[in-house]
């Protein structure tokens, strides 16, 4: 019984990890930039989730509809704005430019609503089904499934549609897909705003269960890296899977061994996979894993 | 290409620098007989501790002000030289800066332990006295700096606060004998984690708890899920469950036992996040019964705590707002005993300072919260006042010692749907 929760805890876990990490493995497979302001726009849409709540009244997971295309058009904006210039410039470069865009969204949410840690009210936060002895969380439940929901959806329309195509055809060769007459820089703008999308749809996701201050995206960027790398960047099931895989590691290695020690084993994963298949789990084929290099 | 390299990491730095507003302001200088006196004070400003450690700075400034309006010190205005360091690198620099460039002959801090503990060395290095408001860990006291005093209670005895309290109070209520409790000891593993829970845990022992009958459970505040710090603490069955955590892993920690119907009947934090308004709005009822160790708050028993309505209102006539937590009170009470050190000593002679420090002798609730002043060969307040609260569903109020508890603690906590259906 014990396993058992251990397990559903763990599985729970993996799929906030999913969440978080879906977005960032869209821009890092396919607009190739490694974006260091993951965790803060993380952390800028759960402060909209949270002021949506607290001065319209809005229910978290009804303001999907907002954060989702806010975040969209946030995307586009950032792309066409900050990394579009740099496109074409070493690696380096487009680190620096959002490892600065990161550092300044922290510091300016740190300005405008100080380090005080908020969290919206609402009356499930701590739902619970019980079967049995097991008790699974009702808001990590929902995560879970919308997490398998976007990896199910996002699969198929990179696979079955029009748009999806070119995005996966700019993911795997650039210039190929530019001589093919594909609008590259819209296919970016696109794939950006998808990305930053699916972070919005994360932050609605995660307000009911945890809270926000100006340096929580910390907390869930680097995990998003470290499940990216394992699932195989730009690829959405492989993103699902890494999540649930960090997540059991997680809940097994802290319930098993110590809690104190649980980062290290998927630390040790992360080096694990580095070395022997840096494409990660679900290879999108060779020379993806020189992301923005 | 290199010149847009360059170009762009200065545009990061200055956005940087410019959004963490880096950089100390003007500063007066000169500690001789005329003009004011100069106080330097360390505390973070920006960064993560900026929200206590301004809450800190705010409660010595109000004392300074109540002391320039009666007059001042030795017959002359005291002006702080306030100094910003979010980290222990920039505590370096700027207590260096403070003494060496400014010349200040005195100086305080600073609420974050790393920030002090920097401080209080450089100060020992120019032999510059250093007083420490609100920083607990241990060690800042243990090099033997002779320069160095503390004026409110350090890791050890929120540690040991905790233990005593669990044991005086709580078991004979269980009616269960120390022999036979099962406690369960949570931590977060940085220095303040772990420096509190050791100090409760041989507390623990000397009371006659028995080894195998403590559990310890260190775990990392960054963690985003800490069920198996639940889970594992549920399996052992506990009497009692101790926590020291800052405020994002106390809030998981108290939302994931309702979750997973971890139900200890007695749960006693240490400061940090259990004493925290953002915890209780973040958890809302499932913190009613939820006991924490820490500084005097303000719902103590006014009849016979000294001076906290007073502070009150001086607060809310300067910040226009109900104090953010007990640290500006507690910084009140320091000012007010360093304030007496230096009337006693006459001057910034930091032997005339020492031997003041050295006499002072003065009981529980002398000064401000319940506060007294008595330093041990360390420097140590041996007489600084610690108080267990309890969460109701609104505030946290005073339980133990019985001359700052209003009410009884409620034990065992009531169940967690109990306390939803509140």
């Amino acid at each position: 019984m014990y396993l058992m929760q251990v397990l559903i805890s763990g599985l729970m876990l993996g799929g906030i990890y999913a969440m978080v990490s879906m977005g960032l493995t869209m821009i890092f497979g396919v607009v190739r930039v490694i974006n260091f302001a993951h965790g803060e726009f993380l952390m800028i849409a759960m402060y909209l989730v949270y002021w949506l709540n607290v001065l319209l009244g809005m229910d978290p997971y009804v303001s999907i509809l907002i954060t989702v295309p806010v975040f969209f058009v946030f995307g586009v904006f950032v792309q066409r704005i900050l990394i579009q210039p740099i496109q074409e410039s070493p690696a380096t470069i487009k680190i620096f430019s959002t490892l600065g865009l990161g550092l300044v969204l922290s510091n300016l949410a740190l300005m405008l609503w100080d380090a005080d840690y908020r969290s919206v009210k609402v009356s499930y936060s701590t739902a619970v089904i019980n079967i049995s002895e097991l008790s699974i969380s009702v808001p990590r439940l929902i995560a879970f499934i919308f997490a398998l929901l976007v990896a199910v959806f996002m699969y198929s329309f990179l696979t079955k549609t029009d748009l999806g195509k070119q995005i996966r055809a700019v993911s795997q060769n650039r210039q190929a897909a530019l001589l093919m007459g594909i609008n590259v820089r819209k296919i970016y703008m696109i794939a950006f705003g998808i990305g930053s999308a699916l972070v919005g749809l994360a932050a609605s996701l995660l307000m009911p269960m945890y809270f926000v201050y100006p340096s929580i995206g910390l907390l869930f960027g680097l995990i998003a890296f470290v499940v990216v790398v394992l699932g195989g960047l730009g690829n959405m099931y492989g993103a699902f899977l890494g999540g649930l895989i960090i997540g059991l590691v997680e809940a097994i290695a802290g319930a098993y061994i110590d809690p104190a020690l649980k980062e290290v084993f998927y630390f040790i994963i992360f080096i694990l996979i580095l070395l022997l298949k840096p494409s990660g789990l679900i290879s999108m084929g060779r020379g993806s894993e020189e992301v923005g290099l | 290409m290199k010149k847009k390299i360059y170009f762009l990491i200065s545009v990061i730095l200055i956005l940087s620098l410019a959004l963490t507003g880096c950089g100390g302001g003007g500063a007066d200088t000169g500690n001789d007989s005329e003009g004011p006196v100069v106080f330097g004070a360390i505390f973070p400003l920006t960064g993560p501790n900026a929200l206590l450690g301004d809450e800190s700075l705010r409660g010595a400034q109000i004392m300074v002000d109540e002391l320039n309006a009666n007059g001042g010190l030795w017959g002359r205005e005291v002006v702080l030289n306030v100094a910003d360091a979010p980290d222990a690198t920039a505590a370096q620099t700027e207590a260096e800066r403070l003494i060496t460039k400014d010349g200040v002959k005195i100086m305080f801090g600073a609420y974050s332990s790393a920030i002090a503990n920097v401080a209080s060395d450089v100060c020992a290095r120019y032999e510059v006295p250093y007083f420490e408001f609100g920083g607990i860990g241990t060690d800042i006291m243990r090099k033997g700096y002779p320069y160095v005093w503390r004026t409110c209670a350090d890791a050890f005895g929120f540690g040991t606060g905790q233990a005593q309290y669990v044991t005086e109070i709580c078991l004979p209520a269980l009616g269960i004998e120390p022999a036979d409790a099962k406690v369960v000891l949570a931590y977060e593993d940085s220095l303040y984690g772990t420096s509190v829970s050791e100090a409760c845990q041989e507390a623990l022992l000397e009371f006659g708890y028995k080894p195998e009958n403590i559990k310890n459970i260190p775990y990392a505040a960054t963690s985003v899920d800490l069920s198996s710090v639940i889970l594992d603490a549920k399996s052992f069955n506990p009497d009692a469950f101790f926590t020291v955590s800052y405020v994002n892993d106390q809030i998981l920690l108290a939302r994931q036992a309702e979750e997973l119907n971890f139900q200890p009947p007695v749960w006693i934090g240490a400061g940090g996040g259990m004493s925290m308004t953002p915890t209780l709005e973040a958890v809302g009822n499932g913190m009613y019964g939820l006991t924490g160790i820490d500084f005097p708050q303000y719902e103590v028993d006014k009849e016979k705590i000294n001076g906290v309505d007073e502070f009150v209102a001086k607060y809310e006539e300067k910040y226009g707002a109900f104090p953010r937590s007990g640290h500006s009170m507690t910084n009140y009470a320091g000012m007010q005993i360093m304030i007496d050190i230096l009337e006693e000593a006459g001057s910034m002679d930091k032997d005339e300072i020492k031997a003041a420090a050295t006499a002072m002798d003065k009981p529980f609730n002398t000064y401000i919260g319940g506060w007294g002043a008595k330093f041990d060969e360390t420097g140590q307040n041996v007489n600084a006042p610690l108080v267990v609260g309890m969460w109701t569903t609104e505030k946290l109020v005073a339980v133990w010692p019985e001359e700052f508890a209003i009410t009884e603690p409620v034990i065992p906590i009531p169940s967690w749907s109990d306390k939803r259906a509140m």
